[in-house]
Formats: structure tokens, sequence, C-alpha cells
């Protein structure tokens, strides 16, 4: 292609702008963004049942243990299912995540579909309330970073921000949390520790999970707004001689904002696995502490289950992520398809 | 445009503060690895029954454990294993993840594309929720958490690798490469992988970084090293609990693991810089050394030119500096001219002649760490800069406010010049409402009527339009539409159409005509193409490397009047529709960069 | 003989609703010994058609024939026929690996030539090659030690000539190859493509946007509109008395050295750019 203009787009034949499915429509995006979805939650469901038979060995006698006799691993594997043919294991499990009875859990003794709804809220909450702080402070921050150092100026300052954000990036969640368990209970018995209750003991895990991330994020978002102030059309803006903080807000932030929204659906994923930790450490009463303990127990079902469940959080994180991307920039529908 | 230091880049980066505490940090790292067991392997695993749980003291300098264990033994001890453990799994992760994402520019495009939707499905599972379901099957130990964490990575590297050679693929070489008939192995080997080795290695560096977080964390959660083994995340796990009986248990192995994953990251800016992925840090500027302003009233007038007494722009002495690092260079070198009113002159050259930057000082457009000074600007009646500043008495307000409505600029680049998430109308309107004094509304209105002026067809609907939905040559006109909302008494288009056909450039440039015509704002056209800058302007000077070496008349410039030698040659070099085809064509001897 | 024909050859990109047809029943011979320059604004499909012939995209329709041969969709020996078409591209910061020397960029042409030829060359041959194909070029050999990044733009757009030069071609297609540099830049390799084409006898076809350049090298000119070819005939022919509608608009846009593109004071602006 000649690259004086590529213009390869434009010359495609001309179809009405509406319509159903025309190229880079709604109801295409819609259907196809839809269709990948499902298709991913059928891998999803079908790679939770397999890695209970990727188990090496037998996981009948894996979740009875060693000792146990053999009377106890047939039951073990009677109650897993594991004596029925492949594909009536596979019906069944999907047979029980529709109709949402997926089993029963083997050590506590109670309906998976119970023990993840009492817990789902508690992480949930967690993850909801962290990712609010860390974009109301990163967007901000890292935004305001970028105003300030674009083309090199502040030395002092750029240095600074990389370093402390770079630093606060490279601590993980867990270590973030008994730093803070140190600090405040340890040291200086300010707040809460363990456990879920009144708004203090909120304070440490939503801190223990957002000061990472935050520090990313606002790198990232400063890294991605000395980009969007090197375009052309932020010259153009400044020809203009509009005040600064209509340059920044009206013309850098939008074009900020699908990339943002990109790494904030990554973000908001790690956050989901960060939890888990987090729970551990603070004894939050969330579905985290829930996956450790069904993996350490070899509670095949309900682990099993939490697989599921904590993929298709993911995958609805991103699907709401790419809707919102497709009503905040317009050209990404036409892109999608 | 930031200054760089001389001398191999290696050198370079590894001679920065980063790169010297890098150096350091791996340096410490590899030898706790090799001799840490060794020294401290003994203390580590005795137990003394007598001193359980001791905070520091002076015999343990970090207390001791539950079991009566030296905690800095302990942690010196474990980083072994927790290195270790972290490369390998971060070895087989990166290897099988580069292989895999080189396999779609190997295979058949359908196979191909199969293998990237693959990778793309798991890389949207967080890289530690995914090693928490392998442990599932891989079952809880070392091992296990090594497979793991390994297989976690290679969708991330997969994807890397992916995205980074489908760039370097769909360049010209690698084109070439294939019409030689070389084999797409052996372009991938050849032509692909070395050209993005640099962030490969780099990003490697940072993902042994997260693999030793990712086992301290599954060591943590008691799904990694099980005991008697013990690694930072076992001893963590261990220590927590005992956390206010003495919190250097758990306090000692988490500073390891924050300092050894800072080794990383810094190892791989280091990396980063000497490979040249990222830059780094902008570098210190040069001393700058202020030329005195010349006092007021006493501006040399050494400027012939055609122009009136009455200049809307009068430019003397302009210089524009750029740092390096061996100091300040000067791509424009002292450039003096007029625009009379209503007057149309053009500025030629070849690239890096300086005729853009030249312009932009002008407007005012310039930006950090880029030094401008002349001896004086003034536009439209007033001085803009007299040496480095705005002369004392002249509010910075009103210099906006004069360059915001009496100035115009279109820039090359139509694709980029106009803001992508704003609709044309309202970056067209909003210069009224800023500078204008009108109401949104009535700005929207003025902007619409503009637009109909520059000739775009169905103006209302083009302005409720984002850019991506207009052609090139009309963004251009939406350009100029914006300019008209002030009165602008110049109007400064720099190659405003380099980038359009020649079919859509004579619509642009007649718009252009038009409005120099009806609104008698003089015109400041940069372009490289002398037969469009004669086609148009009654003037023009000629730059070279940062001057200009000549001024002359459209008229005397076509009969063949030019004094000066580069302008003679440029004028032979350009084949015209009239160039002798039985000749040679004249050519001008490279400048080196 | 080495005659490079298009017959009847269209191009299409995606598939159903979003099928694109880039080239369009397009028939053009590019005969042995002739330059011929192929025109036509941004998206014309002018590109396309030069990379359908080296086989960058494979024509949904119609043949590429290298001297009555079909080398379109083709494997085996008539893939390596196809060998001998090359091509040199517009931007000189892409056209070679900056990771080799431009002497082991021209020497993988050279070792691809002769796995064509069933021939071995060792490596004091190669090198001796290697410099005798850079000094046609008019690069001294000792560069051949150094990489892209140390040449100016215009010595990259040679070592590719000298690339393509070294895969023993009997047809090139030099794709804007001047476009990206100065004036002053363009004018040597010009002479140059024109020198070694009138040494060696070869077809190329030489796709600009430039009416001015074209006008200057080929002996021949086809132009092409919307994918399709809209004329063809020779130079002067087509330039002085253009058959075409199209031919004639593109004519007149060309600004002129020493003509006023508009006559003072009239607005003649005719809107011809649709809606995109």
């Amino acid at each position: 292609m000649t690259t004086t203009m590529s213009a390869l787009p434009a010359r495609a034949p001309r179809r009405p702008a509406t319509g159903w499915f025309a190229p880079g429509s709604w109801s295409l995006f819609a259907v196809r963004r839809g269709g990948r979805f499902l298709v991913a939650i059928v891998v999803l469901v079908t790679a939770a049942f397999l890695m209970l038979q990727l188990i090496p060995g037998d996981p009948a006698r894996e979740s009875v243990g060693a000792t146990a006799p053999v009377e106890a691993v047939n039951l073990r594997r009677h109650e897993l299912g594991l004596d029925q043919p492949l594909w009536v294991q596979y019906f069944r499990f999907w047979g029980g995540l529709l109709t949402g009875h997926p089993g029963t859990s083997i050590t506590l003794r109670m309906p998976v579909a119970d023990v993840i709804g009492s817990r789902f809220p508690a992480t949930a909450e967690l993850a909801v309330i962290t990712l609010v702080v860390v974009l109301v402070l990163a967007i901000p921050l890292g935004l305001l970073a970028a105003a300030l150092t674009r083309g090199g100026r502040r030395r002092g300052l750029e240095l600074g921000f990389t370093s402390v954000t770079g630093f606060f990036s490279v601590v993980p969640e867990f270590l973030m949390g008994v730093g803070l368990v140190y600090l405040f209970a340890v040291s200086t018995q300010l707040l809460p520790v363990a456990g879920r209750g009144g708004p203090t003991s909120y304070v440490l895990p939503v801190a223990a999970l957002s000061i990472g991330s935050t520090a990313a994020l606002a790198r990232i978002v400063r890294a991605e707004a000395l980009g969007v102030l090197g375009n052309d059309y932020i010259r153009t803006a400044r020809a203009k001689r509009m005040p600064a903080i209509r340059l920044y807000l009206r013309h850098a932030l939008p074009n900020l904002m699908t990339s943002t929204l990109t790494i904030a659906g990554l973000f908001l994923g790690s956050l989901i696995a960060g939890t888990v930790l987090v729970e551990s450490i603070f004894a939050w009463p969330g579905l985290g502490m829930t996956i450790v303990d069904s993996i350490r127990s070899k509670d095949y079902p309900l682990a099993q289950t939490l697989v599921v469940v904590y993929g298709a959080i993911v995958l609805g994180i991103n699907l709401v992520v790419d809707v919102l991307l497709a009503i905040l920039d317009p050209r990404s529908t036409i892109k999608e398809s | 445009m930031a200054a760089r230091s001389t001398g191999s880049p290696w050198r370079t980066a590894l001679l920065a503060p980063t790169g010297l505490a890098a150096a350091a940090g791996l340096a410490v790292l590899v030898l706790l690895v090799i001799f840490g067991p060794v020294i401290w392997g003994a203390d580590a695993t005795t137990a003394d029954p007598l001193s359980l749980s001791q905070p520091p003291g002076a015999v343990h300098l970090f207390g001791t454990d539950a079991g009566g264990r030296d905690v800095l033994a302990r942690t010196m001890t474990a980083a072994r294993l927790s290195v270790l453990m972290a490369l390998a799994a971060s070895v087989f992760g990166v290897l099988c993840g580069v292989v895999v994402g080189s396999l779609p520019s190997v295979m058949p495009p359908r196979l191909g594309r199969a293998v990237v939707s693959i990778f793309n499905f798991a890389i949207a599972f967080p890289g530690l929720l995914l090693t928490i379901f392998l442990s599932v099957i891989f079952g809880q130990g070392a091992t296990g958490a090594l497979f793991a964490i390994g297989v976690s990575i290679i969708p991330v590297y997969a994807r890397l690798t992916h995205t980074l050679s489908s760039s370097v693929g769909g360049r010209d070489f690698v084109a070439a490469a294939r019409i030689l008939g070389v084999g797409k192995v052996r372009v991938v080997a050849r032509h692909i992988l070395p050209n993005i080795a640099g962030p490969l290695i780099v990003n490697a560096s940072v993902t042994a970084g997260g693999a030793l977080i990712a086992f301290a964390s599954l060591s943590f959660l008691g799904l990694g090293v099980q005991p008697p083994e013990f690694d930072w995340g076992r001893m963590l796990n261990e220590g927590l609990s005992k956390i206010f009986v003495n919190p250097a248990t758990a306090l000692a192995p988490g500073i390891a693991v924050v300092l050894a994953g800072i080794v990383f990251t810094l190892a791989g800016e280091t990396l980063a810089r000497a490979t040249g992925v990222n830059p780094g840090l902008t570098h210190r500027l040069p001393r700058w050394i202020p030329r005195p302003a010349l006092p007021a009233g006493n501006v040399l007038d050494d400027v012939s030119g055609n122009a009136s007494g009455d200049a809307v722009l009068r430019v003397r002495n302009l210089r524009v500096a750029v740092p390096h690092a061996d100091g300040w260079r000067e791509p424009v070198k002292g450039v003096s001219f007029d625009v009379g009113r209503g007057e149309v002159v053009g500025i030629v050259g070849e690239s890096g002649s300086g005729k853009s930057l030249s312009c932009l000082s002008v407007a005012g457009l310039t930006d950090f760490p880029l030094k401008v000074t002349a001896d004086t600007i003034v536009f439209d009646g007033v001085e803009t800069l007299r040496g480095e500043h705005r002369p004392a008495g002249v509010s910075a307000r009103a210099v906006e406010r004069l360059l915001g409505t009496r100035m115009a600029m279109v820039f090359q680049d139509p694709m980029s010049s106009l803001n992508p998430s704003l609709r044309v109308g309202g970056q067209v309107a909003e210069a009224g409402f800023i500078h204008g004094g009108l109401t949104r509304r009535q700005a929207w209105a003025k902007a619409v009527r503009r637009l109909a002026d520059v000739k775009i067809p169905d103006p209302a609907r083009r302005a409720r339009q984002h850019p991506h939905e207009l052609s090139g040559g009309m963004r251009q006109r939406a350009m100029i539409a914006m300019g008209l909302m002030g009165n602008p008494a110049l109007i400064i288009a720099d190659e405003p159409t380099t980038a359009l056909d020649v079919t859509v450039q004579r619509e642009v440039l007649s718009v252009l005509h038009d409005v120099q015509v009806d609104s008698a704002a003089a015109i400041l056209l940069i372009s490289h193409d002398i037969a469009v800058v004669t086609g148009l302007c009654s003037r023009v000077l000629v730059m070279y490397q940062g001057e200009i070496v000549e001024e002359i008349a459209t008229a005397d410039l076509v009969a063949g009047r030019a004094r000066h030698p580069y302008t003679r040659a440029l004028l032979a070099a350009v084949p015209t529709m009239d160039t002798d085809r039985s000749q040679p064509m004249a050519t001008i001897a490279e400048v080196p960069a | 003989m080495n005659h490079l024909e298009f017959r009847n050859v269209s191009v299409a990109f995606g598939h159903g609703p979003r099928r694109f047809v880039a080239v369009d029943d397009v028939s053009l011979s590019v005969p042995a010994g002739k330059i011929v320059g192929l025109v036509g604004e941004s998206g014309s499909g002018k590109s396309t058609l030069a990379r359908a012939a080296v086989g960058l995209c494979e024509p949904s329709a119609g043949s590429v024939l290298l001297d009555g041969v079909q080398v379109s969709h083709a494997r085996g020996a008539n893939a390596r026929l196809r060998q001998r078409i090359q091509m040199i591209f517009q931007d000189p910061s892409s056209c070679l690996n900056p990771k080799l020397t431009i002497g082991q960029s021209v020497a993988e042409a050279l070792d691809a030539a002769a796995k064509r030829a069933g021939t071995r060359t060792g490596r004091a041959q190669r090198a001796a090659e290697t410099a005798r194909l850079l000094e046609s070029v008019q690069l001294p050999a000792a560069r051949a030690a150094d990489l892209p990044a140390a040449l100016s733009g215009g010595q990259r757009q040679r070592v590719a000539l000298a690339r393509a030069l070294a895969a023993a071609p009997g047809v090139i297609l030099a794709d804007e190859i001047t476009s990206a540099l100065d004036v002053s830049v363009q004018g040597s390799v010009l002479n140059l493509l024109r020198h070694i084409q009138r040494e060696l006898g070869l077809g190329i076809l030489f796709v600009s946007h430039n009416l001015a350049v074209v006008r200057y090298l080929c002996d021949e000119v086809a132009v092409m509109q919307s994918g399709r070819l809209v004329e063809h005939g020779e130079t002067m022919t087509v330039l002085d008395h253009p058959r075409q509608d199209y031919t004639k608009t593109l004519l007149q846009a060309v600004p002129r050295i020493g003509e006023p593109l508009f006559a003072p004071a009239t607005g003649m602006i005719q809107i011809s750019e649709g809606a995109r």
C-alpha cells in the first residue's frame, strides 16, 4: 500500500451505516462479543472439568489420603462421580452448574452453592471498594505527574514519582498486608487486623490491595498520558491557546480513557487474584480463603466450582470493559468487527 | 529531543545509578544463592529449644522463630531456593512462551490464528489465579508450584512475542526476505527474533521478579514449598502467626522478597536502557548560556524584503536550540524575515532545513526543552518575543488572546492533527468561546458556517461527526475553518498538502487561496514542493541547514534569476512535466545528517 | 526474455460483507527491457497489484505470468521462477533488517539466487560479488560491514536495489521508491535506476504517485483508479493526449513551477472528494 495516506477502508464500497449486522454496528458488536464470551465460558467449564481428570494418579486416593482403606477410596470415587463414564461426568458437571447445584463440598459437608453464596459478598465488596479507590487515586495522580513532567520537565519530580511508584508496585499485596499488620496492629494497635466487621475492618485489607495497584496504574497512566500529550492534536489544541486545565481534561483525558480502561480491566482481574492472599492474611471470610482451603484439603467439587466462579468473574470483567470501551470510543466497535 | 550521553549504551546504562544498584544487587543475590546455605545452612536448621520465638537481640539479630531457629540465618539460606525456583520457572515459561508465540508466524494462517486465540484466552486470567488453578492439578509442593508458575508465564510471553513479531513481520525487510524465498522458520530466526530480542530480554527480567513473588505467594498460601524445606514465602506463612510475638520472623523474609523483587526490576530497567527499549529518565540538560536581549528600540532592521513597512509578522535573528549531550545545537541559526499584510510567502527547503521549527517558534508552539531566542518577533503590532522571553509590559493573557484569534495554524498530517475523540464541530467551535466571547451554542453555529465557508458539504452533519469519519482533505479544510473562528491576520500552513493526493491537494490549496482573498489574511506556506510554493506565493524564502540562504520574488525564481547556488540546484533537481528525459537528473550532494 | 504479465488480476481482502476489492480485473504487461509507470492516487490499488506479482498477496482471480509461465499461486519450480521478480519498497527506514550488516542483507539474496540455480558459492566469491553489487549502486564496497543505521535514506534505497539485483532478477517492481526521499536525493536514485535498467535490460514496473517522475523515467504509463486500469499507453502519448477524463483530472491537478495555481480572486473549488 502506498503510505501517502492509508485510505484502504475509505475505498470500501459504502454501505448504509444503520441496519442489522452492518460492519461497525452495535448489533454486530453485541453478537460477536457475546458469542466470544459464551465460547470462553464453555472452554472455562471444560477446563475446570478436565482439571480433575488431569490430576496425576487417582484423585479419589489423593482426596482421602494414602493410608485410608480401599472402601473409603471407592466411596470417595463414587462421591466424586469418577466411577461414571467420562461423558456422563461431563454432562453432570454442566447440569450441576446450570441448575445451581454443583455438588456437595467434601470437607464442609454442605452444598457448594451455599458455600459460595455465603462467601461471595465479602470478596465482591473488597474487590469493588478497592477498584474504586485505585481508579479515583491513580488516574488523577498519573495525569498530574504527566502534566508536570512532560517533555523532560522537572527531572527531580520525575525521579521521585517513578521511584516511589516503582517501589510500591514491586511490593506484592500480601507483603503490603503483612507490613500493614505490623505497623497498625502490632506496633500501634490502631486498626483491627482480622475479620470483617465495622468500617475500620475494611481499611487495612483495602489498603493492602490498593497501594500497589494504585502505584502501578498511576505509572501506566502517566506513561500513556505522556504519549497522548505528544500527539499532533494536542499541538492543535495548544494553538488555540486554551487554559491548561481545559487542555488536559478536555483534550487529553478522553484519549487516555481507552488504554487506561483496558489496563484497569487487567488490574481488576489481578485484584481478584490478590484478594485470595489478602483474605488469608486478614482472615477475611471470602471466597479466597475457601479456594485455598479446598485445594489444600483436596475438596475437588468445591475447588472445581470455585475455579469456574473465579474464571467467570474475570471473563465478565473483560466483557464489561469491552462494552464500556465500545461506548466510550466509537472506533473500537469498528476495529472489533 | 532529550540529551543523550555519548559512549556505548551498555556502559551508560550500567554507570547510571539504577545500573549500579542493579549490578550490586544481582551480585549479592548470586553470592547468596551460591554461598548462603553453605554459610548459614547449619544455623538455619538447628533448633534451639532454649530460645523459642526470641525477639531480635545480640545473638540472634532478627530473633528466632517458633522452633528456636535463627531468623536471619534462615532468610539467608532460603535465598537459594527462592531465587532458583523463580529463575527455573521463568526460564521454562519464557522459552516455551517465545516458541508458542513464534508458532503463528510459521504455521499456516488458519492454524496460527487458532494458536493466537488460545493464548489470548489464557491471558485473560491473572497469572496468580492461573497458578492457583494449576496447582490443583500439579498438587501442592515445590515441583507443582514450579510448573504452575512456569505454565502461567507461557501465555503472557506468547502474546508478547506474537505482538512484537507481528509488528516486525509487517516491515518491508521481512517482505523482501519472503520474496527471496527465505523459509518461514529462517525468517523468524534471522529477521524477526533478533529484532525483538531487546524487549523480550527486558521483560524476562521483570518476569523473573514476578515469578519470585508468585512463588512467595504460593508458599505463603501453603501451596508451594512444603516443610521441612523452606523459602521466603513459607517463612512468611510461619512468621505471620507469630507476628505479635516476634514481628521480625515475618518482616525479615518479607524484606528479602521486596529487595529481590526490586533488584530484578532495576535489572530490567538497566537492560531496557542498554538495549534502547526504553530510554529511561531524561538526561540533565546542558548548561544554557543566555544571550542578552537587545535593548528596546535597538533592533537592527537589516532585512530589506519586499514587505512594506506595515508587516503582520516581523522576525529578527530567530534561533532555536536543541539540547544534546555535548551542548546545545541550533537547527535554526538566526533567521530574519517579514510577512506583509495579506501577503503570501512561501518557505521551501528539504527535511531538516529548519523550516517547520522556525514557524512553530514564531507561533510559540515549541515545547520544552527547546530554547527559542530572537532579537524580536512582532506579530500584528505586538512584540511577542525579545531575547528569550516575552517583553515586560506585554501580558501573557494578551499574547495568548492575540495568537489564539489572529493567527491560524494548519499542520501536515490531517490524520493526526484533529482530536480523534471529540466531534469536529466542537473542535472548530472551541476557539470561538475561549477567545471570541460567544456562548457554546453561538460558537457551534458559527463553526457550522465556517465549515460551509471552507466548502465542506452538509456542514451541520459533518460538525456532529468524529474526525475518523471525514476524508483527509475535509479534515485539512476543518483545520482551516478552525483558524477562521477568529479573525486571522496570518495563516501558517506547515506542509498542509504533503499527505494528500494531487487532486485533493488542489482543493485544499484553493480553499486557502480563497480564504486569503476573502479575509485578506497573510499566509506563510511551508512546503518542500517548489511547484506548490511558486504556484501560490508571491515571495519565497529558501532555507538550507537552519538559515535562509535566499529570499526571492516568485517571478524572479521562476525566470531563473536565483542568485544562491543552492536555490538553483534545488530548482534543477525537481523533476517537472517539462524535464528533458534524455538527460540525467540534476543532483545535489547529500549532506551527512 | 523477462516478460511480466498480469492477466485479468483481481485482489480482494476479507470475506462476506467486509469483502473489499483492491484490484479489479487488471491486465497489464511489462515487456522485457521496458519501464512501465503505474500511477494513481492512494487507494487506487497500484501497490497491491505490485505486491500480487511477488506473492505478498495472491490474486483472488486471474493470474500473474512470467515469460508465459503462471507464477501466481505457484509451488515448486514455478515459485522459484517467481523469485526472478524482485521488489523495492517505499520506506528506507524499514527496507533493511537493522540487525544485519548491509553486506549480509545482500549476501542473503545472493544465496537465494545460488540456491535457485543449484550452485554453491564460496565465502570469498560471495564477498567479492557483494562488493561488486555495492559498487554497482555507487556505494564503496567497504560499507558492506555497516549496519543500516549508519546509512542515509538514499543510501539505504540503493542497498535495497543492490539486494534486488543480487537475486538475479528479470523484473523489478519499484513501489514509490523515491517518495520518502528529498528531491536532491531522488535525482541520484532515479539516475541509478535508469542506468542499471539499461545496462541489464531489466523490465521495471515503477509504481508512483508523482507524474513528473514517471514521465521522466518510464517508457509506458498505466493509470489506475479505484482498483481498475483506466488508461495505458506510451508515456508521452498518455501524458500529452490523455483519452480518459480521470487521467486529464490527474494531469491538471499537478502543480507546475511558474504557473500560478489559481487565477487571482476567483474561487474555483470543485468538491469532487466523496464522503468516506
